[in-house]
């Protein structure tokens, strides 16, 4: 089928935003199929850390972005989940079925205890997801019998070389990666979605439009907390030593929170285009400016919320029209 | 009795806001609601809407009683209300609003799906005199267009009583003549409505019926041409806008 009947069919149509961004999508996953066997191991594991990040950065977009409610104690999610599937994974059990060990206590978790801590606002909201993650942090480091304790977990080797296991954490953040792209596209286009979105707007406005506030908020950050947790589970299989200071660190939420409001809060891309911009900021300052490099990601930080104030997203979204007229004239 | 009011009262602290007020409406009916500012209006609107949570009395629609349900189940079984001041929905485009309505409010003939809810919302949009902003976003519509959006968002949720909270306050006078004329053909598609509105001719073409309330007491309850030709009193009902 030519490209302009496509267009005609599919470009204006009720779906036409969807189909775009799912069609985005495919081409991503295609690039990030064939990419591997162009990469070193050190290259691998640096995008294996960027697709990571992005999930756990879509996680809070999902709550922060798209229902305006800020979790930063988010990470109490990647911790649980990364500790269910270490311990299911010692257990005997094999990776699939280990990782369900930690996402279905994470999302139990949120459901448990949504319907109380949706009801703060703001900063309340903020501090209370702070609170929770303190509170499971302490427990995985006070329950040593079953966790380790402090001293933290280590997880038996899997089979094959350190570049097998590279490839196959790769593999399953790619696929992650995929699924919380998914969720994005959800969140933005379905039913569920538009309830969402009526929330970070205007919750009151919401809830009289025949929106069950309560019930919209408590299932969003369940999809939130099973995304964050099987990339923690992910994320313990791949290190293969885990300790609650490593998996329950705020600053993991705090990179979260700042790469998706940097690539666009709310949209379906931004977290990827956060997490791309801040882990090249990172690791070129990391190799370049050794002693500096916190204070040139901290300014870079600062610089893009002044610039960017709608995210990497929103400012293509601006600037875009005004780019391709002029291309247009010129051709 | 669609909607039935029965004994309210809602105290705020010292301040009894409404007092033991009873009153109903019936199916397909425009009953006016008026009094001067601080009467206890819009908190009637909250409390029949759930927006209150608490009150005493008895509050029933369609049959069942509906004090202490959620905003949201309310809107649900049918009933749906405006706000006095309009709560915009920032960030989203009119049609986004409108589809809302469709997707959410009541349980009744709701669509299927999200195109079948923007197809719905286009069909409102229209019929409220709003197509050409579809696009925009909410929150740079004049005041005119967002007191209409507002109603057309409550349309979309295909309500059998929607309550209009002072939804053509701030307008100048051909605006109110196109509210006017929008509130009529809701109700010629068999909504039933309860309106809050100062104006004497505002009342006087859309009411069947009128209650007055002054200071949470219900003073005056009767068909709208009665309650409107008690001269003396019309000062009290309509406060000083009158
Ligand atoms: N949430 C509230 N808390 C305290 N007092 C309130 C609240 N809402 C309304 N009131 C008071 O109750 C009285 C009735 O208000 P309202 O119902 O808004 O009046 P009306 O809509 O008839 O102008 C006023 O004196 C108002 O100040
Ligand atoms: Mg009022």
């Amino acid at each position: 089928m030519a490209a302009s009947t496509l267009r005609a069919r599919w470009g204006s149509g009720p779906w036409a935003g969807t189909l775009r961004s799912a069609a985005i999508g495919c081409v991503l996953m295609a690039i990030l199929m064939v990419l591997p066997s162009f990469l070193s191991l050190y290259w691998l594991r640096l995008l294996t850390s960027v697709l990571m990040l992005a999930v756990i950065a879509q996680g809070m977009n999902a709550m922060a972005g798209f229902v305006g409610y800020p979790a930063f104690g988010n990470v109490v999610f990647f911790g649980i989940g990364a500790y269910g599937t270490a311990l299911a994974i010692a257990a005997g059990f094999a990776l699939g079925p280990a990782l369900l060990f930690g996402a279905i206590p994470a999302g139990g978790l949120a459901l448990a205890v949504g319907p109380l801590l949706l009801r703060l606002r703001g900063h309340y909201f903020a501090i209370a997801t702070l609170g929770l993650n303190e509170v499971v942090s302490a427990l995985a480091a006070n329950l040593s019998g079953l966790t380790g304790g402090a001293a933290g977990l280590s997880l038996p080797l899997g089979a094959g070389t350190a570049g097998d296991a590279a490839q196959r954490a790769y593999v399953g953040f790619a696929t992650l990666f995929a699924a919380s792209l998914l969720l994005g596209i959800f969140l933005r286009d379905s039913r569920f979605g538009y309830g969402c979105r009526a929330i970070r707007s205007n919750e009151e406005a919401a809830e009289a439009t025949g929106v069950p506030t309560l019930r919209v908020k408590s299932i969003a950050w369940m999809l939130s907390a099973l995304l964050t947790a099987v990339a923690g589970g992910l994320y313990a299989r791949w290190v293969g030593f885990i300790e609650p200071s490593l998996v329950f660190d705020m600053a993991i939420s705090v990179k979260a929170f700042v790469m998706f409001l940097l690539g666009g809060a709310g949209t379906v891309f931004g977290p990827l285009i956060g997490a791309l911009l801040i882990e090249s900021a990172t690791t070129l300052a990391w190799s370049h400016l050794l002693k500096l490099h916190l204070l040139v990601l901290g300014v870079t930080i600062m610089l893009v919320v002044l610039l960017l104030p709608d995210g990497a997203q929103g400012f293509v979204a601006r600037h875009w029209p005004t780019v391709r007229d002029r291309l247009r004239r010129r051709s | 009795m669609l909607l039935d009011v029965q004994d309210v009262s809602v105290q705020f602290g010292g301040l009894r806001a409404l007092n033991r007020v009873s009153f109903g409406v019936q199916e397909g009916e425009i009953v006016g609601l008026v009094g001067p500012n601080g009467a206890g209006k819009s908190t009637m609107v909250n409390a029949v809407s759930g927006a209150l949570g608490r009150h005493r009395g008895r509050i029933t629609f369609a049959g069942r009683d509906i004090s202490g349900l959620a905003p949201s189940r309310i809107a649900e079984m049918g009933l749906v209300r405006t706000f006095q001041l309009v709560q915009p929905f920032r960030g989203l485009t009119a049609i986004e609003c409108v589809t809302l309505g469709a997707l959410y409010g009541s349980g009744n003939d709701r669509p299927t799906s999200v195109p079948a809810a923007r197809h719905l919302a286009e069909q409102v949009l229209d019929f409220a005199g709003l197509s050409a902003v579809a696009g925009l976003a909410c929150d740079t519509l004049n005041a005119s267009q967002r007191r209409r959006l507002e109603i057309a968002r409550a349309l979309a949720a295909r309500p059998k009583l929607i309550l209009l909270d002072e939804c053509l306050s701030g307008l100048n006078s051909s605006e109110i003549d196109q509210g006017i004329a929008l509130v009529r053909a809701i109700r010629e598609r068999g909504i039933a409505i309860l309106i809050i509105e100062h104006m004497v001719r505002v009342m006087a073409t859309l009411a069947d019926r009128i209650v007055v309330l002054d200071r949470g007491e219900k003073i005056a309850d009767g068909p709208a041409d009665e309650v409107l030709t008690d001269r003396r009193a019309l000062g009290i009902y309509f406060g000083t806008t009158a």
